[in-house]
């Protein structure tokens, strides 16, 4: 028998109602993304994938500076490859999220079912980011103990990473303000997708070939052509990266952390301002349910 | 009756060549995103080598890599990956139906897709030549073309034989496609020179010998770029012949029992396996 004073408020039932929603969509994420083989497969595969990408920076890094007389550059090598590697979770996090809407919508045909339950779209996204998020960990995790071994033995390209100099703390807050980057650049792509067809794949792509260009991913945002650079430099991503390189590498990471707030926060506020005007639109020219791919 | 069968076939060809070539201007989009997409890595590429003050030639390398990897794009996705999509979409029964061979369907595709690239791959080529300062020292074009002919052959051969052992998959078809990216565009060398460096281990360069588009990227790049001739090739052509030799009849044999296993497992019309 329910007493009164007992039940939760209308806003302790909305924010419960969405955390729940987020759990979900983080394990229906994990199983999306891992069900489809046995453990072994799929750890491969999370795993090959990310250093196969790393180690090809890497090669590069070597076979271009040693092209070029340059000889052993640490500090550019940390730059290219600490680049490459936090370069997993944007890359990851918003292919997964660009492709999700074709997988429910038209492949599992499971959209209209999940946007007519209590919670709306926005939590479940962040779930299914979330996933992501923690399988590009692994990846990122893996491809940076590989790769430096690697690097360090076969091209005497130490890491110069001090782990007593690290700044832990600035490392954790920037790989999760990067993580909420990445899940908000998603919403946007999800809502692009929501009221257009088969876009999808096209867009997952432009999306990381633009980061992986504009962000300083392997090189820095200044040799870039303006307005290249401006828009460069107006890229979470871009603060991201540099702020993880400064606390890895024990610098002062805390001008780039705040450059990478102040950029995430701009993106909270278009990408959801996206979300709700989307989804209206959706309900109106009913492409919620509509299939066009198969 | 032979000649009545090879009709059969050819039209069976020219049918599904024809669907990707129509696929090119009914999804216009689709087009201007193959073309542009590469342009984007390939960019970041050309700016780390210039940061590293490599020779404009890497510069041209990495050009060219990012033209040819146009054509293993297509391979992954556009064969590889082409009979599970036409079992999700529901059309692979149609082909099992038809009274045509399956190689000649698998034919169909691979002409298809490697003219629809081959445009794909020339722009890329030439925005990339427009955008960046590549200098290209051509000595002997026949050379040149026959180099790409077998490239593009070995490579739609291999991709053949994906087509035929993704037959039995399900989901785990578009992530092992997924798979075979980064991978080889680490082992095939398309943004530096694999075959003649000796930075790389010996046994990278073997294992890397086994995919066409390492002989192929390496060839094109000596005969576009380097100012060499055919006797400079030699190697490549007949590494190329080798791949063309084995892999258009192992993908015969493996369609066949390909077809055959997914028949006893009840797997051609299954979907969201």
């Amino acid at each position: 028998m329910a007493v009164e004073g007992h039940r939760p408020s209308p806003i302790g039932r909305g924010m419960s109602t969405v955390i729940r929603t987020v759990v979900q969509g983080v394990w229906l994420g994990w199983k999306v993304e891992s069900n489809w083989t046995n453990p072994f497969v799929f750890l491969t595969y999370l795993i090959a994938k990310p250093i196969a990408g790393v180690i090809l920076v890497g090669l590069v890094f070597v076979i271009g500076s040693s092209a070029s007389g340059m000889g052993s550059r640490e500090d550019l090598f940390f730059y290219v490859f600490i680049g490459a590697v936090f370069f997993i979770y944007p890359a990851t996090m918003t292919v997964s999220l660009a492709y999700l809407v074709h997988e429910d919508r038209a492949k599992y045909e499971s959209l209209k079912h999940i946007y007519i339950t209590p919670a709306s779209l926005t939590p479940y996204i962040v779930g299914r980011g979330m996933a992501s998020a923690i399988n590009a960990s692994v990846s990122v995790a893996v491809s940076l103990i590989i790769g430096s071994i690697i690097f360090s033995n076969h091209f005497s390209l130490p890491l110069s990473i001090d782990v007593v100099r690290v700044d832990y703390p600035a490392l954790v807050a920037s790989i999760l303000l990067g993580v909420a980057a990445s899940i908000l650049l998603g919403i946007i792509l999800y809502a692009i997708n929501l009221i257009t067809f088969k876009l999808q794949y096209s867009l997952a792509e432009y999306t990381t070939g633009v980061l992986f260009l504009l962000s300083g991913v392997v090189f820095p945002t200044s040799m870039l052509p303006y307005p290249a650079s401006l828009i460069g430099g107006a890229l979470p991503t871009t603060h991201f990266l540099n702020a993880v390189r400064e606390a890895l590498a024990g610098d002062h990471a805390y001008t780039s952390m705040a450059y990478l707030l102040l950029s995430t926060l701009a993106l909270a506020v278009i990408s959801l301002a996206c979300m709700n005007r989307v989804e209206s639109l959706a309900r109106m020219k009913g492409t919620i349910d509509r299939k066009a791919e198969y | 009756m032979v000649m009545g069968d090879l009709m059969l076939n050819l039209k069976a060809v020219y049918a599904r060549a024809y669907v990707r070539l129509k696929g090119l201007l009914r999804e216009p989009h689709w087009s201007i995103a193959e073309v542009t997409i590469p342009l984007l890595s390939l960019s970041a590429y050309v700016y780390m080598y210039t940061m590293l003050g490599a020779p404009s030639e890497y510069m041209a390398f990495v050009v060219v890599g990012g033209a040819m990897l146009a054509f293993w794009s297509n391979v992954l996705w556009g064969m590889s990956a082409q009979l599970y999509w036409e079992k999700e979409t529901g059309t692979l029964t149609y082909y099992l139906l038809a009274p045509a061979s399956r190689m000649a369907i698998l034919l169909g595709m691979a002409a298809g897709g490697a003219l629809n690239t081959t445009l794909r791959s020339l722009s890329i080529l030439m925005v990339g030549t427009l955008l960046f300062p590549v200098e290209y020292n051509i000595v002997e074009p026949v050379a040149l073309l026959i180099v790409f002919l077998l490239t593009v052959t070995a490579l739609y051969g291999m991709g053949m034989l994906f087509a035929s052992l993704f037959l039995l998959y399900g989901r785990e078809a578009t992530h092992i496609a997924d798979l075979l990216q980064e991978p080889i565009y680490l082992f095939s060398g398309i943004y530096y020179p694999v075959l003649s460096n000796q930075i790389l281990p010996y046994a990278v360069r073997l294992v890397a010998s086994i995919i066409p588009l390492t002989f192929g990227i390496d060839a094109i790049r000596l005969l576009l770029i380097m100012g060499k001739g055919m006797g400079d090739i030699m190697l490549h052509i007949v590494g190329l012949s080798l791949l063309i030799i084995v892999l258009i009849p192992l993908a015969y044999i493996a369609l066949r029992r390909m077809e055959d296993t997914s028949k006893r497992h009840g797997r051609l019309t299954l979907r969201w396996q």
